[in-house]
């Protein structure tokens, strides 16, 4: 039982204090909140460690089992440790992995373009899916479609190069219809966050317990 | 190919560009910008000329920039910047040195929560630099506790964490002034902030940022050039839409002749 409800108090309690934190401006507050601040910044740093465990939990038994893309996970995992290791040769020979260094040298020259590559690969995709899938069916479908031409010529300067008016009737757009929008999705977002960590605090919600 | 095209293009800076822009110029000399790097190699060729422009205007303007990043790999480009804008004005004659006029604290894990804990405490969230050195010692840190000592908060952000994080924690919170520069896509998300004023100006994308490098008179920037390649992507895009909607009506009459 106290397994179950410790967790829930501990959440009422700690939730409940940040968020008075926010209300209050009372120096024994604010210190204690700045040291519960710290320790959350010290246990996401230790999940990043365990995102890592998990990776190679995960890929390590399917290059085991030769299972589907082994190698591609194999790819992954010798990667990860190489830059890994590399890093931290770095931080004890030199104490730190900025400025010139083999760690640097690996981000700027592989880990850089080929992050651009699988980014800039969107393009052939977007193209693709403009032929496919921008099509006129029907009354709403071609406003949509007619909103998006306006704003991708307005957008660019060849379009002011065209006419004056484009880019004019792209920022119409995007800070009238757009904007009220966006507004609405930002409101009922917003709520739903309120709403999901009110229930989170009184512990009517329980992520953090599994299976309950 | 299309990046050394002779073609003159029109640029009209708009009010968000704008709004950058005078954020900086409004700063008195010496004042400290704060520029978190929330962005990766992944949307480098988006955000860097950005990037580069803002932290060329802020050192020509005698601000010193404290540079941190939410992403891991931001520290590394913050480097690249400060090292080619450093580069950049040397050749113009002025000097500015790591320490002095601008410092690269790295990454710290946290998102939201490191937010919080930079405007408490910015030597508790970093006690030491990026190439491991301390605040301490740094002249530029001297006396520079929390967001109070900051004059201007600039994001520049790819997704999560960004812009939204420091309006919530930042700039609602401890009421400092920000701006903004995002990838294209981000940036139909901000007009509501903008207009609300509690964005003083952004960056949408490569065209943002070529309204930028227009307005510093930077016209052989880096975003600059791009935005040639980007007019004629746009229209070919435009293009293949155009000829989809042509194939769709040629099919849809036929069968309503077949009918």
């Amino acid at each position: 039982m106290l397994r179950d409800k410790a967790p829930v108090w501990i959440t009422f309690i700690v939730g409940a204090f940040m968020v008075s934190k926010f209300f209050l401006n009372v120096p024994q507050v604010t210190k204690v909140a700045g040291e519960l601040e710290q320790w959350c910044l010290i246990i996401v740093g230790i999940s990043i460690v365990l995102g890592v465990v998990n990776i190679l939990r995960v890929n390590l038994k399917v290059v085991a089992n030769r299972g589907r893309d082994w190698g591609y996970k194999l790819a992954l995992i010798v990667s990860m440790l190489g830059m890994t290791a590399v890093g931290i040769v770095e931080l004890i020979v030199r104490k730190s992995i900025a400025g010139e260094s083999v760690f640097q040298y690996l981000y700027r020259n592989v880990y850089t373009p080929l992050s651009a590559t699988m980014f800039s690969l969107l393009a052939f995709f977007i193209a693709s899916a403009a032929f496919r899938a921008f099509r006129a069916r029907n009354f709403r479908a071609a406003v949509l479609l007619v909103a998006g031409a306006i704003v991708m010529i307005g957008r660019v300067p060849l379009g002011a190069t065209i006419h004056p008016i484009l880019p004019k009737l792209a920022d119409w757009i995007m800070a009238y219809p757009n904007a009220a929008g966006q507004r609405g999705m930002v409101i009922g977002a917003a709520l739903g966050v309120v709403a999901t960590g009110l229930r989170v605090i009184f512990g009517i919600e329980r992520p953090y317990l599994r299976g309950n | 190919m299309f990046l050394r095209l002779p073609v003159k293009l029109k640029y009209a800076p708009d009010e968000k560009t704008r709004g950058v822009y005078d954020a900086v110029e409004s700063l008195e000399p010496g004042t400290i910008v704060y520029i978190s790097a929330d962005y990766g190699p992944s949307t480098r060729a988006e955000l860097l000329p950005m990037h580069e422009a803002i932290v060329y205007h802020a050192l020509k303007r005698d601000l010193r920039i404290v540079s941190a990043a939410l992403w891991p790999d931001g520290p590394p480009l913050i480097d690249l910047v400060f090292g080619k804008i450093k580069a950049e004005l040397a050749e113009e004659g002025i000097q500015k040195e790591y320490g002095a006029d601008f410092v690269n604290l790295g990454y710290k894990a946290g998102n939201d929560v490191t937010i919080v804990k930079i405007g408490s405490s910015i030597p508790e969230t970093f006690p030491v630099d990026y190439n491991k050195t301390p605040l301490a010692s740094l002249p530029l840190m001297q006396g520079v506790k929390n967001f109070d000592q900051i004059g201007l908060l600039v994001d520049i952000s790819a997704g999560w964490p960004g812009v939204r994080e420091w309006l919530q924690q930042a700039q609602q919170r401890f009421k400092i002034r920000l701006v903004a520069g995002v990838t294209a896509v981000m940036a139909p998300d901000l007009y509501a902030f903008f207009q609300s004023k509690q964005i003083e100006g952004f960056l949408g994308g490569l065209a943002g940022a070529a309204e930028y490098e227009y307005l510093l008179g930077r016209l052989e920037g880096r975003a600059m050039a791009g935005m040639n390649v980007q007019s004629i992507a746009h229209f070919v895009i435009l293009g293949f839409i155009l000829f989809g909607n042509v194939l769709y009506y040629r099919q849809w009459r036929r069968s309503r002749l077949e009918r």
